[in-house]
């Protein structure tokens, strides 16, 4: 009489992984939204359009050697006066409209990627420490967390990017411009993630899995890392595409301020300050496209980050 | 005990069937299932979790929420239809004519309203009495299920008591408007064994006074033993056996209801091995073509597979399985 | 008496719940200090069980987390083979910790749902042998999971593919897989169908034979405890009330705790049963418990003393009522 157990009938596990997340609630909630589809397509699109601009560009607009003052201020190809060598035609130093969008969307995207990413590495770090061990750790990053929330994000970005230059005694020459944005909307984004992390994994720490884990001496930081972490992602992948939308607003806020990207290597948020000069005198297309896609792609991407929220609660299945 | 019965019985429940709709196609929870009660009687509902026993409660009177729905069958209190009732028409047959009693104490009582407030609600709401008249008759009701000092403590909020205390004051409301039957899902469940004890004898002794009839809902085979007249067990969305307690525990006909016993440990046993059933419940999304028992019996015949067998009657019951119709291996 | 493998001596703990430092100062309240657990002391011989029966509130929980050392008492000790595992020495603490493992009450909880099967029960491999080759590994895997009754496949799935049961036998492998001598079962089968709890306790009782294993066993449930356990300790908001030998405390129970406690039970075997005993209160609270003996205001043979002294336990009965046999 040994206790073996006829398996019951158990979800097809052979499956591949695509056939598995094909049939998951996941893309199934996915597939019954058309504004949702219709986001991820849009933000798929740009992001592929920012990743292929050296290639699908119809200019160089980095390279300042072919531009040329007699085709500055086109109109579109469409107004009189415009032609289809410039669609969307032509800056104050006849640079190609539509090829300094498709680099500047480069830009956008690549700073606020970047920044996230260095958000949600700080924050992850320091919401486990805080949520796991608790105590004066807890205290202390919290409390700056609170202190930080009360300031809003782009004040926080403004004072980072200060400071950082007045240390770096930068002016708006060298790569470093690059860096020192992503640092200033990192720093200003990694109280949300921290909060998020420490919160689950104050849940995670109570759940017995890591209670066997302490029974055999795993060491602190492992279990941290190895069983906590896990369980803590699914609300980090919905902040990370939310701060996504609000970090390339960020970045164009930052860069029409002036304290972002120089405008001879110029991202949305520049290229919309440049046009910005020209608005009343009747060159509207400066600032409208770099404008637009803005809009859109801040959208579609919060958008996104709203669905995924949705989906990943189960309390709203 | 099975003869010609002259009046109906107090609640009927033929071929009721709920069903649950999802992306992949209908769950059968509840599968054409029948029983009555008969008044002042205790029917005890027992099974696993996922069994279907408290989805039966809830069909009763019509708390399904979709994606969960009753598609077929036929209710009746007091011989009268009551599956069809409007909305209006249903909430207040809860209440005046079936009570309700909940695991957790805390989901039938509101938290910002005291427990004065809710008690004349729920009696005013059913009953033609006065403000004061009402008072009166709650402070006679909480004496009864017996809440010390029941004048003082009446204006108290539930969060004032204690888990016990609590489900003592939701069967004073399920019972306030004297209703004819109550339905209790597992009411002891949250509770420690020796207030258990203490709530089970109240419930029995309440509605014998009232001679109201209880559906007990629960896991716990012990409390059936000690409080129902007939106990029905349900497996996978259908009764797999149905008689009296006594029966179904001493002498079971089911193989299902026989390992079960034979799983339970008792007090008056000592040290032996438990007999057990080997494997788990199917999964809803996996119930096997046959009888939903085939795979874990061990005295499953080929017919098993391919053929769900339906209540058989017996002298004191009804089980369903091939092996009471006669067939041989 | 048999040499005694695991001692509990005096064991206390207690927790804070006072309200936090600057509210207490604004309000002037003092320190609130719940006493979970309050000296109780006994002892496992090698090779049987031994199970602590109490209701909510009763610390049995807190004892089993102390036994495995997951929590550290106030005061008092916990030994195993006459070594104390609270020893601030990394290598002894590590040495222990192979040898005690705890099979805990929700199998829902208790594994990473994140991690594949064999990565869990791999876990402790790795831990307490790090040098193992892979193959080994692999095959010690496939051995465990057959012990609990799966199937070696079994190990490349998720924990959500299985059914409580199941994930209980893949909770009893991981403790398995330390070799351990010792484990605290913290109400393993109260989360569980009755026929699945069947399963699990023979199962339980199959390991126990086959390796050796001594249990601490918590639960609520007597037929459970009547059914698994030789000596049984039973606990009254963290005071030990009655401690005796499986059969004697259900055949002849001594503190009225234990008699209410027997009376109240629903079993199977009580068709119809009218009650003889009549059930009295609840578990009071146990941040603020009676004076004296926390039994008292429950008791029916409480007297002026119980209501000011708490019974010592003297030769397994904690009680000023009832005498002691001759």
């Amino acid at each position: 009489m040994s206790s073996t157990t006829p398996q019951p009938a158990l979800p097809e596990n052979t499956a591949s992984w695509w056939k598995r997340l094909a049939d998951s609630d996941i893309t199934y909630s996915f597939t019954r939204s058309k504004v949702v589809m219709g986001s991820a397509f849009i933000s798929a699109l740009l992001l592929l359009l920012a990743l292929f601009a050296p290639y699908v560009s119809p200019h160089d607009p980095t390279n300042l050697a072919s531009l040329d003052l007699m085709n500055s201020l086109n109109p579109p190809a469409w107004l009189q006066g415009g032609s289809w060598d410039y669609p969307l035609g032509t800056d104050n130093q006849g640079r190609d409209m539509l090829s300094a969008l498709l680099f500047g969307l480069r830009l956008s995207l690549s700073v606020s990627l970047a920044s996230v990413i260095l958000a949600m590495a700080l924050g992850i770090t320091l919401g486990l420490i805080s949520g796991y061990f608790g105590g004066w750790a807890d205290t202390i990053i919290m409390r700056i967390a609170d202190i930080q929330m009360t300031f809003p994000a782009i004040l926080t970005a403004l004072l980072v990017n200060g400071v950082v230059r007045a240390l770096l005694g930068l002016n708006h020459t060298g790569g470093a411009d690059y860096w020192v944005l992503v640092l200033s909307i990192g720093l200003s984004f990694w109280v949300q993630f921290a909060r998020t992390v420490r919160g689950s994994a104050m849940v995670e720490r109570s759940k017995d899995y890591v209670a066997a884990a302490r029974l055999i001496g795993v060491r602190p930081t492992r279990i941290m890392f190895t069983h906590v972490l896990p369980n803590v992602l699914g609300p980090v992948l919905v902040i990370a595409t939310i701060s996504l939308a609000l970090a390339i607003i960020t970045e164009a806020t930052l860069s029409f301020l002036g304290v972002g990207l120089p405008p001879s290597n110029p991202s949305l948020g520049t290229l919309v300050r440049v046009g910005n000069d020209f608005l009343l005198s009747g060159e509207w297309w400066i600032v409208f496209f770099p404008g637009l896609i803005l809009a859109i792609l801040a959208l579609s991407v919060n958008m996104l980050g709203d669905w995924l929220r949705d989906a990943l609660n189960p309390k709203l299945r | 005990m099975l003869q010609a019965v002259p009046a109906p019985p107090l609640l009927d429940v033929k071929d009721l069937t709920v069903q649950i709709d999802t992306r992949r196609g209908p769950l059968l929870a509840i599968d054409h299932i029948s029983f009555h009660i008969a008044r002042g009687e205790i029917l005890g509902i027992v099974g696993e979790s996922g069994a279907g026993k408290s989805l039966t409660g809830a069909a009763i009177i019509n708390l399904l929420t979709p994606p969960i729905r009753r598609i077929q069958g036929e209710i009746s209190l007091q011989g009268a239809r009551i599956d069809g009732l409007s909305i209006q028409a249903m909430r207040e047959l809860r209440g005046k004519k079936i009570g309700m009693i909940f695991q957790d104490p805390l989901t039938s009582l509101d938290p910002l309203a005291t427990i004065a407030q809710q008690l004349i609600e729920t009696l005013r709401a059913h009953l033609p009495l006065s403000p004061s008249a009402a008072r009166a008759r709650a402070i006679g009701l909480l004496r009864e299920v017996g809440i010390p000092a029941p004048e003082q403590r009446i204006d108290a909020y539930p969060h004032a008591f204690s888990g016990g205390m609590r489900q003592r004051v939701v069967i004073a409301l399920a019972l306030a408007a004297e209703p004819e039957l109550i339905i209790a899902d597992e009411p002891t469940t949250a509770l420690d064994v020796s207030v258990q004890a203490q709530i089970i004898e109240l419930l029995k002794a309440l509605c014998a006074q009232r001679g109201a009839s209880i559906m007990l809902i629960t896991h716990d085979m012990g409390v059936i033993a000690e409080t129902a007249d007939r106990v029905a067990v349900m497996y996978a969305g259908r009764i797999v056996e149905i008689g009296p307690v006594a029966q179904i525990i001493q002498s079971p006909r089911h193989p299902y209801t026989q390992g079960l016993m034979g799983a339970i440990p008792s007090l008056g046993a000592d040290r032996t091995r438990l007999t057990q059933i080997s494997g788990a419940m199917p999964r809803l999304t996996a119930l096997p073509e046959g009888c939903a028992f085939a795979p874990r019996c061990t005295k499953a015949m080929a017919l098993c597979q391919t053929q769900r067998p339906s209540l058989t009657p017996h002298e004191q019951g009804a089980a369903a399985c091939f092996l009471l119709e006669g067939a041989t291996v | 008496m048999s040499d005694p493998f695991i001692e509990i001596n005096q064991l206390s703990k207690d927790f804070d719940v006072s309200p936090p430092a600057l509210e207490r100062w604004i309000e002037r309240s003092p320190r609130r200090i719940l006493h979970a657990v309050d000296k109780v002391s006994f002892h496992i011989t090698r090779g049987e069980t031994f199970a602590l029966v109490g209701e909510s509130g009763s610390g049995k929980s807190t004892i089993g987390r102390m036994a495995v050392g997951l929590l550290s008492p106030t005061n008092g000790d916990v030994k195993l083979d006459h070594q104390s595992l609270f020893r601030s020495d990394a290598a002894h603490t590590q040495a222990m910790r192979r040898r005690i493992q705890m099979i805990f009450q929700d199998p829902y909880a208790s594994l990473n749902p994140r991690w594949r099967t064999g990565s869990i029960i791999a876990e402790p491999l790795r831990v307490f042998n790090p040098r193992q080759p892979k193959p080994e590994q692999i095959e010690a895997i496939a051995r465990l999971l057959e012990k609990v009754g799966l199937s070696p496949v079994d190990a490349l799935k998720f924990p959500h593919e299985f059914s409580g049961g199941q994930r209980q036998r893949i909770a009893i492998a991981r403790a398995l897989a330390a070799n351990p001598d010792f484990i605290v079962c913290d109400e393993p089968t109260s989360a569980l169908d009755v026929s699945v709890q069947a399963q699990i306790l023979n199962l339980m009782r199959d390991l126990q034979e086959q390796f050796g294993l001594t249990y601490l066993l918590i639960s609520h449930n007597l037929a459970v405890v009547r059914h698994m356990a030789r000596r049984i300790g039973v606990i009254y908001l963290g005071r030990l009330v009655e401690v005796a030998d499986a059969s004697q405390l259900f055949n002849n129970p001594r503190h009225p705790y234990t008699r209410m406690l027997l009376a109240a039970v629903p079993d199977i075997q009580k068709i119809g049963a009218g009650r003889t005993t009549r059930m009295e209160g609840e578990v009071p609270n146990p941040i603020n418990p009676p004076s004296g003996c926390h039994f008292h205001p429950r008791c029916p043979l409480a007297s002026t003393r119980c209501t000011q002294e708490a019974p010592e336990l003297i030769d397994g009965v904690a009680c000023h009522a009832v005498a002691r046999p001759a």
